[in-house]
């Protein structure tokens, strides 16, 4: 479809660098989830996030997880800053797609969670429903952002070859 | 509202059901973007390059054959100055070649003067 309209225009400041404040954002609030996670204290047992502690995801796997996925994502934006050369691909792009989609799956099971207990348990909506969900969703479309970014900007050579190719005669 | 909140609170009271139908919906949107995007990057115009950076400029052999001839007589140059640096370079080696040659003349002569004197030693010791 030629004419579809994208969801929301590329930046002007160039590739790999579209809307990367949230992701930015999104990864440093990782680093700090994992390390109060990693803190001596049962964060998790104390919330209304013990049905996620019970089934696998414990204290540690929750610190360890955020962990790995906030510095991939952080290293990854670090990596991939205002780099328009045709020999860096677009590996960072896809990396911050993955991570946006991993982090998308985990806080959409914290909203469940805290759904099942505002519903069952507790009989009162936590605050963190909205905070979770909205960050949820929009980590849904930073794995558009991602996507978007992740072009092969190997098409200024390319073009430059065929507009060579056709001056001269 | 009293009747949705009942409704929501019939509808929610299994977990797993609930975790499976949440990451059902996260992953299905999640294949929506990635699909979306894969297909908006095709389609989506390059944006312009940052400007003051490299990409800002075009590529030299699409700056015009005035530029084109600017940076080949500048490569001349630098190949002239880099032969110039490599003839010295070659001047330098040559010196230290012939600087190691003497040092070796002279060692010989030392060796020879030595076995002369061991040899005049010994047959003075011997005629002794």
């Amino acid at each position: 479809m030629p004419n579809r309209k994208p969801l929301m225009p590329a930046h002007p400041a160039g590739p790999y660098s579209t809307y990367r404040l949230f992701e930015w954002c999104m990864a440093v609030m990782m680093l700090l989830i994992a390390l109060t996670l990693a803190l001596p204290g049962d964060t998790m047992e104390r919330g209304a996030l013990k049905p996620i502690a019970e089934i696998g995801f414990s204290e540690e796997n929750m610190a360890f997880f955020f962990g790995c996925i906030g510095s991939v994502r952080a290293l990854a934006l670090y990596l991939n800053g205002h780099i328009n050369n045709f020999r860096v691909g677009p590996k960072g792009a896809i990396i911050r797609a993955c991570c946006s989609g991993l982090s998308c799956l985990i806080l959409g099971q914290f909203v469940a969670a805290l759904v099942y207990d505002a519903c069952t348990v507790s009989h009162s909506a936590s605050l963190m429903i909205p905070v979770f969900g909205t960050l949820a969703g929009f980590e849904a479309l930073s794995v558009y952002v991602a996507m978007l970014d992740s072009a092969n900007r190997s098409d200024r050579l390319a073009r430059a070859l065929i507009e060579l190719k056709r001056a001269d005669v | 509202m009293e009747a949705l909140v009942g409704l929501l609170k019939d509808t929610f009271t299994s977990l797993p059901i609930l975790q499976v139908f949440v990451g059902g919906v996260a992953l299905i949107v999640i294949g929506y973007m990635v699909i979306r995007g894969h297909g908006d990057r095709q389609t989506a115009a390059t944006p312009a390059p940052a400007a003051g950076t490299v990409a800002d400029v075009p590529p030299i052999f699409a700056q015009g054959p005035r530029e084109m001839l600017d940076i080949m007589r500048e490569l001349r140059d630098l190949g002239r100055r880099n032969d110039e640096d490599l003839s010295d370079i070659r001047e330098a080696v040559r010196g230290l070649l012939d600087l190691a040659r003497r040092m070796v003349d002279l060692l010989d002569r030392i060796e020879r003067e030595q076995s002369i004197a061991n040899r005049a030693r010994r047959i003075g010791r011997d005629g002794a």
